[in-house]
């Protein structure tokens, strides 16, 4: 026991404990005082662009947010794009007709770091799917059912950021654009509403939208299609740091259920006959007809 | 990554989020106020005001950095204070402060420490209150030498040398503890 890492080891090792009747009494208190500090007046929502400048740690998270205001701007940008002619039930209606949709993730904290990839299968039904590294993670209605390790073979604790995604798409309060203005206007953004950026758009069937941030230099920038109004692409740009989020979104049918069921993966999971690949897309259908699976693919 | 988001949580009104920032802290924040008070009444007093000063200010925090160093440093200036205040004495047992405090009327301690800890904290007494900050903050607080040396306004340099040389004493005094 000569070395520091045995003496670091040993300090580190040394355990006390807490009398549970005490810890309730201290988070007793911390819960009265933090009840007590509540504003007289209805608190704000959530700032979600703040969340998403506000630290790179935080950028994890805050892709779960940019894809809820995704959903919203699919509603949105009708009244956006068209100057108000279409209802607003229209566009309700026309949201909520979206079943599924599929986003594919890269995020990267600074200008050196290597991406992070996220691929995310959500369905109307509540059911989501994530694939992050050799992680498969099945959640419904915010929480993580089961997360399985496709290297490994076996069940797993998900992986901490996919399931920080997951907690915050199911936040349970109501979502819509004009929460986010509300929010925003706190006097975070500069600009509350994405403006339209004519320079972007190099072809005139695409709208692209931006919204700056007054506490960084970051801007996210949304690109649409004109006449469907539909959200294809965003980007989460902090010239500060190089910190960047790309998500690439597409609609379709919504998968079969079994894609979303964690009992009929977990019975595939040891099939000596599946790869990793296989595992990874296993029961997912490609929109456009081809099998994404290496074994469903035609030999 | 959870930490933020916890933060978030409280920043948002959700209450219940500062169980798990407690449930993950509590015991080590609870062995760095030990051992570098060396006195357990006021080391529990002082971590129970920090939290509840934690939960005071959640809905404005603004986490900068780490949430964990951010609480270890609420702790090791408390701790400086009250030692500076000589309110305290390193010298177990002769605490009479504790007398007046709300929890010294609890015959119960809220801590209970393990025998290892307990030798752990007698050999961190030995050390120059300098070093044992050093050590304790980064072996209990996993605050970086970086952040250490800006809350000690110090060198990088002078606060690897002090961790060191505290690391060196203690190990010298722990030796024979750590050959069982």
């Amino acid at each position: 026991m000569r070395s520091p890492k045995k003496t670091e080891k040993f300090i580190k090792g040394a355990s006390v404990g807490a009398d549970e009747m005490r810890n309730a009494g201290v988070l007793k208190r911390m819960q009265e005082v933090y009840a007590s500090s509540a504003p007289a007046v209805p608190a704000q929502r959530p700032d979600y662009w703040g969340l998403i400048f506000e630290s790179r740690l935080a950028r994890f998270a805050a892709a779960a947010v940019i894809l809820l205001s995704l959903l919203i701007i699919i509603g949105e940008f009708g009244t956006l794009v068209t100057g108000g002619n279409v209802a607003w039930a229209d566009v309700t209606q026309r949201f909520q007709s979206v079943p599924f949709f599929y986003a594919s993730i890269y995020m990267k904290s600074d200008a050196v770091a290597q991406p992070q990839h996220f691929e995310l299968w959500m369905g109307k039904s509540g059911n989501s799917r994530i694939h992050v590294g050799s992680q498969v993670i099945f959640s419904r209605d915010g929480h993580v059912i089961r997360a399985f390790d496709i290297r490994q073979r076996r069940e797993v604790e998900a992986d901490p950021a996919a399931m920080n995604i997951i907690q915050v798409l199911a936040t349970p309060e109501e979502f819509s654009l004009e929460t986010l203005i509300r929010s925003i206007s706190a006097g975070k953004l500069v600009d509350i509403t994405p403006a339209m950026n004519a320079q972007a758009a190099v072809g005139q069937d695409l709208a692209v939208f931006d919204a700056p941030c007054a506490v960084s230099p970051g801007w996210v920038r949304i690109y649409a299609l004109r006449k469907s109004r539909l959200p294809v692409g965003l980007r989460v740009w902090d010239p500060a740091e190089g910190f960047v989020v790309e998500a690439l979104i597409t609609y379709a049918r919504e998968q079969p259920a079994i894609s979303f069921d964690p009992e009929a993966f977990a019975a595939r999971l040891h099939d000596p006959a599946g790869s990793e690949a296989g595992l990874a897309y296993l029961f997912l259908k490609d929109p456009g007809g081809r099998e994404i699976s290496p074994e469903d693919a035609p030999k | 990554m959870e930490d933020r988001v916890l933060v978030w949580r409280l920043n948002r009104g959700d209450g219940t989020a500062l169980a798990r920032v407690y449930e993950k802290y509590r015991d080590d924040l609870l062995r760095l106020a030990a051992s570098v008070l060396g006195d357990t009444a006021a080391a529990e007093d002082i971590v129970q005001d920090v939290f509840v000063r934690f939960a005071a200010a959640a809905r404005a925090f603004r986490l900068t950095g780490s949430l964990k160093s951010y609480l270890a440093t609420c702790i090791a200036n408390a701790a400086r204070n009250d030692l500076k205040a000589g309110r305290r004495r390193m010298t177990a047992g002769l605490d009479e402060q504790t007398a007046g405090a709300s929890d010294a009327a609890d015959p119960e301690r809220w801590m209970t420490s393990s025998e290892q800890f307990a030798l752990v904290s007698g050999a961190m007494r030995e050390l120059p209150a300098e070093q044992r900050e050093v050590v304790t903050l980064h072996l209990y607080g996993d605050m970086p030498f970086r952040e250490i040396a800006e809350w000690q306004k110090a060198s990088i340099k002078t606060i690897q040398s002090r961790y060191r040389y505290g690391l060196d004493k203690l190990r010298s005094l722990l030796n024979g503890e750590m050959e069982t």
